[in-house]
């Protein structure tokens, strides 16, 4: 009898611990907040640009975040820059079809293009910051 | 020869027999025993030679030709009544009846008729035995649902994406994207970009690259060595 209250006991605990999220704990990083402000930025751009509606997001946002996931995969990995860059290509032609289905082939090709507007976005906020502490800090500009 | 005498005389001391025999060759046979042995034993052991009479095999005369009759009798005899009766008053009184029969009407006399189903035999402890299909029955549910969810894996939202999308709605809600930007510090927006597989300085210059009016023209090249150090320096990208 004990036995079988055992086995009861492990393929319930067993079934508890797969219905466990995977990325419990995540928030608790102490730069987690500032990614998710980030992630938060992205999401609102790419929803505006793309003029995502609430079903379109549904799909879309799952779709994306394994996409992110992978390519942040590749690029925490130790390939030479070539590979990565192949890979990352790689991956984008991998979604490809699944972004189309729910975008439509238009919308996908605009939405690749939108993400790297935000981050070229960023690179300016970055640049603008330090050319701000360049300036902060005297030294002149090249060309004045 | 004195010794030898001795010796005769202690063996005819010890044993006369052995003394008288010992001169004689007693391994000799009379003449021709060998020849004539075979016809000596098959003349010995044939069958007429033997008494046929054996008392304990023997039957009477027309016994197996009467022997049903002989045993109906018996059986029949009041002799066999009585010692039935004898050893068992109650099966002398069943006599010649068959004792699988009912009376006629007997099921119909019940008020209540007993259901037709078959019956399940129980065995053992019942909560033992629930117990068990039920642990089965977990076992089967879970490997089933592993593969359903396996076949018809969907992509999932995990909790920083439902974060961060609760977050970029309330923003666009604002119109405060431009505002939440430019409170992100360069070292936020230098790890978002090093995490997203990008090289800083290279993505910086590529974009400082855009502005042609920035860059040192040939002149410049010309009157200073130093001009794309400088324009380096002056977009803080140097190391």
């Amino acid at each position: 009898m004990t036995k079988y209250i055992l086995y009861l006991f492990l393929t319930l605990l067993s079934m508890g611990a797969t219905a466990q999220p995977n990325d419990i704990g995540d928030n608790n990083k102490p730069n987690a907040k500032r990614e998710e402000k980030i992630k938060a930025l992205y999401v609102a751009y790419i929803t505006q640009e793309l003029n995502l509606n609430s079903d379109e997001a549904q799909k879309f946002w799952p779709v994306h975040s394994q996409y992110d996931a992978e390519l942040k995969a590749i690029n925490k990995g130790k390939a030479d820059e070539l590979t990565r860059q192949q890979t990352i290509l790689d991956i984008k032609k991998k979604y490809q079809p699944n972004f189309s289905k729910i975008l439509g082939a238009n919308r996908c090709d605009i939405f690749y293009k939108k993400d790297a507007e935000f981050r070229k976005k960023v690179v300016e906020r970055l640049q603008q910051l330090k050319q701000n502490r360049q300036q902060n800090n005297g030294s002149p500009r090249f060309r004045q | 020869m004195n010794t030898r005498q001795h010796i005769l005389d202690e063996l005819e001391a010890t044993s006369p027999l052995l003394s008288s025999s010992c001169l004689a060759n007693v391994y000799s046979v009379p003449q021709g025993y060998f020849t004539e042995l075979h016809a000596e034993v098959i003349a010995t052991t044939t069958m007429a030679n033997w008494p046929i009479h054996n008392a304990a095999v023997d039957v009477p005369k027309g016994y197996f030709e009467n022997m049903p009759s002989l045993i109906m009798q018996k059986i029949h005899s009041s002799a066999v009544v009585d010692e039935i009766e004898a050893l068992s008053p109650t099966l002398a009184s069943i006599g010649k009846h068959n004792v699988y029969q009912v009376p006629v009407g007997y099921f119909d006399s019940f008020s209540t008729k007993p259901p037709l189903t078959k019956g399940i035999l129980v065995q053992g402890n019942f909560a033992k035995q629930i117990l068990k299909y039920a642990v089965a029955a977990c076992i089967v549910g879970m490997l089933g649902l592993g593969i359903y969810y396996n076949i018809n894996k969907k992509p999932v939202l995990d909790l920083a994406t439902a974060q961060a999308i609760k977050e970029g709605n309330t923003i666009i809600q604002k119109g405060s994207f431009d505002i939440e930007l430019n409170s992100l510090s360069a070292t936020e927006l230098e790890n978002y970009l090093t995490d997203n597989g990008g090289d800083v300085n290279a993505a910086l210059v590529a974009a400082a690259a855009n502005d042609e009016a920035d860059l040192p023209t040939v002149d410049d090249y010309l009157v200073d060595e130093n001009a794309l150090n400088n324009f380096l320096q002056s977009n803080n990208l140097q190391n």
